[in-house]
């Protein structure tokens, strides 16, 4: 196996930025059963804020358990620097995919939800349910749909504007054996943000997993809390984040990673998932 | 010192750090002490202590300059041995890049709760949350717990010593590789 990394330089700040002259880099694992090949790289000088790339080469031996993740460390030391230790996890494999669970909501006409599906109201004043709409986005196919609705209470002593509204799921039960679930799926928003401050935002969405497995403890936990792997187009994670907040119609206090902002249209999400085998899940958005 | 947003730009946030040489009867301009001002990302939650031995003054902070998007997060480090008019190269505090978001399972993180710092006879002695992949994933902390097992408060000692060598300002952009079957695979870096 061939690892190709890439390095950068990353001060910039005038005040400290300086060159790093004849950087090497040297790979080690602690994964059981991987063999470097390759253990060193020599890089060209890295000016502030420049990259450079270092090769390596990797071995996996007879005890190796296909797919297990390889730890990595990468010591990097320049010619007037001391050693930085660089660490990843390389996730491998090419696992056999089997669908579980599939929806898109096509097989119901426009305002209606699919068998299974339904929209739960979790906090504020007034209900403004989840539904189906095939005029958004611009892709002409049904999804699901929740609309902005500026109708709250203002403020105290009259209350919260906020809302918190939930699209449950059908029960989804994961094979024992699976390694991981990952999950794809297409969003597409706009909702208010900060204009000021481009990573917060105040209205959004976001997922969290529920364990409805028969003898274990019944939660419900936001994807971001165990995910391995979450993009979002061509970025990672989710690109905004809610602010933290006492108010009742905040879910339960904000400061977590939404879907918010603007899309500007479709968005392919992916996400990659540890830790539910033989676990009966629901998904809520 | 504070931590705050540039309006309008991608960066987030950056650590600024006025001095007083008069008891805090007036301050100079702030000085930015992050890697990359105005383009890094969002630096946030600093924390800064003084060695009264040695007079060498550290600050740590949080850090997502370590990716360009994303929750990617380390707890970074720097130090000034003239009061504050120049600062070292800012450095890794901790051992690998965490994702912030790990454990926050029910909406209330912890990152920022335990941040403190004390400097004395050469040393700075730190402590801070960090967020680890949980063990056991989406089922970590059950059958006992509700709650998730990360993140832990970690305690880290730096002396005067491990600095007389700075570590390379070095991160990591990406990780790929093509394994032996010719087949390409691509991932981005994950921590």
């Amino acid at each position: 196996m061939n690892l190709r990394v890439v390095l950068r330089n990353y001060v910039t700040n005038p005040r400290n930025g300086a060159r790093v002259y004849e950087p090497r880099a040297t790979l080690t694992t602690a994964t059981p059963n991987v063999s470097i090949v390759r253990r060193s790289s020599n890089l060209p000088d890295l000016s502030p804020g420049a990259s450079g790339t270092a090769n390596f080469t990797l071995q996996t031996l007879s005890g190796f358990v296909p797919g297990t993740p390889i730890e990595l460390a990468i010591a990097v030391r320049g010619d007037d620097t001391g050693t930085a230790v660089l660490r990843n996890t390389l996730f491998i494999g090419t696992p056999a995919p089997t669908e579980i669970f599939s929806e898109n909501f096509e097989s119901v006409a426009p305002g209606a939800l699919p068998t299974g599906w339904s929209s739960v109201h979790g906090a504020g004043a007034n209900v403004v349910p989840w539904t189906t709409r095939n005029d958004f986005c611009g892709t002409g196919s049904n999804g699901a749909f929740h609309i902005n609705a500026n109708d709250g209470p203002v403020g105290p002593p009259a209350g919260s504007p906020s809302r918190w509204e939930r699209l449950i799921s059908p029960a989804v039960v994961i094979p024992a054996d699976a390694e991981y679930v990952t999950l794809d799926m297409d969003v597409c928003y706009d909702t208010e943000d900060d204009p000021n401050f481009n990573i917060m935002a105040y209205d959004g969405m976001f997922l969290r997993v529920t364990d409805l497995t028969t003898g274990r403890i019944l939660r419900s936990v936001l994807l971001e809390a165990f995910e391995d792997e979450v993009t979002t187009g061509s970025i990672l994670n989710m690109p905004k984040h809610q602010p933290r907040n006492g108010d009742r119609g905040y879910f339960p206090r904000g400061d977590m990673a939404m879907w918010a902002g603007y899309s500007n249209g479709p968005q392919h999400v992916h996400l990659r998932l540890p830790g539910m085998a033989g676990r009966t899940v629901q998904l809520a958005l | 010192m504070w931590s705050t947003p540039t309006i309008n730009s991608q960066d987030g946030s950056d650590i600024y750090l006025p001095r007083s040489t008069n008891r805090g009867v007036s301050f100079s301009s702030p000085i930015i002490l992050n890697s990359r001002p105005g383009n890094d990302r969002a630096q946030w939650f600093p924390w800064v202590t003084v060695d009264s031995s040695s007079g060498r003054v550290w600050v740590f902070y949080y850090d997502q300059g370590v990716a360009t998007s994303g929750d990617l997060t380390q707890v970074s480090f720097t130090f000034s041995d003239n009061g504050g008019r120049s600062w070292s190269q800012p450095a890794a505090l901790t051992d690998r890049t965490f994702h912030a978001g790990w454990g926050n399972d029910t909406g209330q993180p912890n990152l920022g709760d335990y941040n403190e710092a004390v400097a004395q006879n050469g040393e700075m002695f730190a402590v801070f949350a960090q967020a680890t992949r949980p063990p056991a994933g989406f089922i970590d902390g059950q059958p006992t717990s509700a709650s998730f097992t990360v993140p832990d408060v970690i305690f880290k000692r730096i002396s005067d010593k491990d600095r007389e060598r700075r570590p390379a300002p070095v991160d990591l952009v990406s990780v790929n590789f093509t394994d032996s079957g010719g087949t390409a695979s691509s991932i981005r870096m994950k921590g």
